[in-house]
């Protein structure tokens, strides 16, 4: 009864939205804003099954790849700045640059040396994702409370030991953070590298249909990529609440 | 107030006093109280000094390998241009008019954009983070439009507006609005509970309530949806201009692109990411400066 | 307990003192919960009454009705016969966390000046009001540093001095010294006392401290039961003058202390309904 309660509460809104879109779209003669009703009728046609399988999944291991290799890269590279502080200090200038240039600017360097292809996609997914998540984890692992690295050398845990157990778990709630912001980076790049790059992909076929003027064709493609993001980040959230319980346990 | 005279108004209370700063005087930005001796002073100064010095020994490293790799015999002869070629090409455009007024557009931009996000996207927030019901009503609608990536509108809105300022501004506000709006919202939850009992049991007036307790308590977290609303308006604007081909740096480096000059290709990706960290420390030192009183500021453990 | 409810009898003498806050069977639940039931008792214009209870007993809920800044489940409170249904204009409350009370961004002047903006006073007058306060609890050579940069007794002073210069008739203290050390706590509880003849002011203090609230009442009130009822009202008749030491050895100290522990003892034991 609650649960449906709360439901109710947080559902009316995109109900009342989506049904004004639907009610001021019908019958629509602009070229720009098509209605609804037919948007969601070619956008059946579309993506199943034919769109599904050759753009949204090139699109989805695309994303996937570049953002494990993001995390991959942004937690070790993180870890060992973190405990190498010297060394940190020293890049931080370089990093901060790095981090704050805007991923788009990098896009011509990045088609020099890899073409148009997969490569060159991947790699800029994966480059513009690593700042948040390595600059988090670097400050992850610093805010490890003093006592417990005492404890931890009070019982002569293994440097090992200590990233297992002490390092990774502290800094876990951060990393979360700034993967959380990765991914939201991952789809702009994502859509990005597609519309400039070579055939193939969801930002591609936005970009194409509005092309040839398929505009029912190109809004099918926008709400796509929407459900795209959005799926994406429910799933990143669900694996955070499951991995990190005993942080929100510990905060409720 | 209509205290009762009887049992008030104590004699002590009614004498003067030294005239102190009143509330409406501007507080001393910066630390209050000098609190750091001499000797602790000269310290941190070395420490200063010796990494800074660390700091340019990692950037020669870097530009070395940079130098070095494109001069080794792996790369096609000129097709990865050396530091000191973009150096050179940088130089160059700071010669050109072209170049500051592609900076000029994207700043323009880029700010008209990041206000219109502030003044819709901050009181927004506040407004719906007050309300319990809306905030259970927008969740929805307002985790949805953040997560969608706003550039797949760039063609249509690209259709609607040509490589315009409004084309631009479109996709800047749809994408940057979302983390001020967010911010403002949370920022409202954090706001102290017994402050809240403060104000009520000294029934301090609404308008003082606003300045003295509202604002203060939501400038962090604000001011953070502020960064990242900064970032992301960047990221928008350059990506409008590359792709969508309005004016600015964004244009240059696809123009730069097309013609194979690589060097200035390099030389402007540079320039966007020094802009990009020279508006991200104006923003950090500006929240710095307003919330010199908080503890983040101080360097204190929570 | 039934010698506990006769004794509330003598210390009730008909007329003679005005009551200054009127609480008349006062309760109140969250959703099932019932907090507080039934509780009734009148504050006299100028004592100093502390309530004392065992942990969980409702005292700071008690406390936020009395201030107004809880609506009661049933009852009413009344400040000089006028019901209390938000923060009245001569009530000003001293809380327990003052890490969390005070406003970090402001001064220790002007966290104490903030109360009397709405006033009509000039600023010059508010000043003077707020410095007055302030050197009454001994804080005269700290106006411009901030809340972060003091001791946490120093703090509380900020927090008492604040309640002061509002000019209050009454002061309610939720466990205003549950956070500070022991050594603090006896000062600022002399403080108190101190303060409170110095003003005429009346003080209800809520602490779950036994040897704080008979040191410093004219009157405790002991609340226990579930839920929480009035258990006791004891007269201390201690004296004007109190001293940490010569106070707390004499035998009517002793006498008071255990006949408050024994009675919160007896509430909080297991198998009590």
């Amino acid at each position: 009864m609650k649960t449906l309660k709360n439901l109710a509460w947080e559902l009316w809104l995109p109900i009342v939205l989506v049904i004004i879109w639907l009610v001021l779209s019908a019958g629509s003669s602009s070229f720009y804003f098509p209605p609804l009703a037919d948007i969601m009728h070619d956008f059946g046609k579309v993506w199943f099954f034919n769109g599904i399988v050759q753009d949204l999944l090139p699109s989805l291991g695309r994303i996937l790849l570049g953002f494990v290799i993001a995390l991959l890269v942004g937690i070790i590279g993180g870890i060992l700045l973190g405990l190498l502080r010297r060394i940190e200090e020293a890049l931080r200038p370089v990093l901060e640059l790095l981090r704050s240039t805007p991923g788009v600017a990098l896009l011509p360097i990045a088609t020099l040396f890899l073409g148009l292809g997969q490569e060159m996609k991947v790699f800029m997914i994966a480059l513009a994702c690593s700042w948040p998540v390595l600059l988090n984890t670097i400050d992850g692992v610093r805010s490890v409370e003093p006592v417990l690295l005492q404890v931890a050398r009070s019982y002569r845990l293994t440097l090992w030991q200590r990233i297992r157990f002490i390092y990774i778990p502290n800094a876990s709630p951060q990393i979360f953070a700034g993967g959380r912001l990765a991914l939201a980076i991952a789809t702009v790049v994502m859509v990005v590298t597609e519309m400039i790059g070579s055939p193939g992909g969801v930002g591609y076929f936005v970009l194409s249909t509005q092309r040839n003027f398929d505009l029912l064709g190109m809004w099918t493609g926008i709400i796509m990529l929407g459900l795209l993001g959005y799926l994406l980040n429910l799933a990143f959230r669900l694996a955070e609440n499951r991995i990190l319980r005993w942080h929100h346990l510990k905060n409720a | 107030m209509s205290n009762s005279p009887a049992v008030t108004a104590p004699k002590s209370l009614g004498s003067p006093g030294p005239k102190g700063r009143r509330i409406s005087d501007k507080p001393n930005l910066g630390k209050p109280g000098g609190t750091n001796s001499g000797n602790a002073n000269d310290g941190a100064g070395v420490h200063w000094v010796r990494s800074l010095g660390w700091k340019v020994v990692a950037i020669a490293i870097v530009l070395l390998i940079w130098q070095l790799a494109s001069l080794s015999p792996l790369m096609d002869a000129g097709s990865l241009p050396g530091p000191f070629a973009v150096v050179g090409a940088l130089i160059r455009l700071w010669g050109t008019a072209v170049y500051w007024v592609a900076i000029a557009t994207t700043v323009k931009v880029w700010f008209i954009g990041l206000a219109i996000c502030s003044v819709v996207g901050i009181p927004l927030g506040l407004a719906i983070g007050v309300s319990r019901g809306a905030t259970r009503s927008t969740r929805w609608v307002i985790d949805f439009f953040r997560t969608i990536p706003t550039i797949a509108l760039l063609p249509l809105v690209l259709l609607l507006f040509g490589p315009s300022i409004s084309m631009e501004l479109t996709l800047i506000i749809l994408s940057a609005v979302w983390p001020l709006v967010i911010q403002s919202m949370y920022a409202v939850g954090q706001v102290e509970p017994v402050l809240k009992w403060v104000v009520k049991v000294f029934r301090i007036s609404w308008l003082d309530r606003m300045r003295y307790l509202w604002a203060p308590s939501v400038t962090l977290l604000v001011t953070t949806g502020m960064r990242l609303a900064a970032t992301i308006a960047l990221l928008m604007t350059v990506s409008a201009e590359y792709i969508g081909g309005a004016h600015g740096l964004g244009e240059q480096l696809s123009h730069s692109e097309n013609t194979f000059q690589r060097a200035d290709v390099f030389a402007y990706a540079l320039t966007a990411g020094l802009l990009g960290l020279a508006i991200n420390l104006v923003i950090l030192f500006l929240q710095r400066r307003m919330l010199w009183w908080h503890p983040i500021t101080r360097g204190a453990r929570a | 307990m039934t010698d506990s409810l006769t004794s509330q009898k003598p210390t009730n003498p008909p007329a003679a003192v005005e009551t200054l806050l009127a609480v008349k069977n006062l309760a109140k639940n969250y959703g099932k919960f019932e907090i507080l039931g039934d509780i009734t008792v009148d504050v006299r214009a100028g004592e100093f009454m502390c309530i004392v209870g065992p942990s969980g007993a409702g005292k700071t809920t008690l406390l936020q009705c009395l201030s107004g800044l809880l609506a009661p489940t049933a009852g009413n409170v009344a400040l000089r016969g006028v019901e209390v249904t938000e923060p009245p204009a001569e009530m000003a409350i001293v809380f327990q966390d003052y890490s969390r009370s005070l406003m970090p961004w402001l001064s220790i002047l002007d966290n104490v000046v903030l109360p009397l903006r709405s006033s009509k006073m000039s600023k010059d007058e508010m000043g003077n009001k707020a410095t007055a306060a302030l050197e009454e609890v001994g804080l005269k050579g700290h106006l411009h540093k901030y809340p972060w940069q003091l001791s946490g007794g120093m703090q509380q002073r900020v927090a008492i001095a604040r309640a002061l210069a509002f000019e209050p008739a009454v002061v309610l203290m939720d466990e205003p010294f549950a956070s500070v050390d022991a050594q603090t706590r006896s000062d600022l509880e002399d403080l108190t006392l101190r303060v409170k003849e110095h003003l005429g002011i009346t003080i209800v203090l809520v602490t779950h401290d036994i040897d704080e609230a008979v040191y410093l009442s004219d009157r405790v009130l002991v609340l226990g039961g579930r839920p929480t009822q009035v258990v006791d009202l004891i007269e201390t008749n201690l004296g004007g003058h109190r001293d940490q030491i010569s106070t707390k050895s004499t035998p009517e100290f002793a006498k008071l202390r255990a006949r408050v522990y024994q009675e919160i003892r007896s509430q909080a034991a297991p198998g009590q309904p």
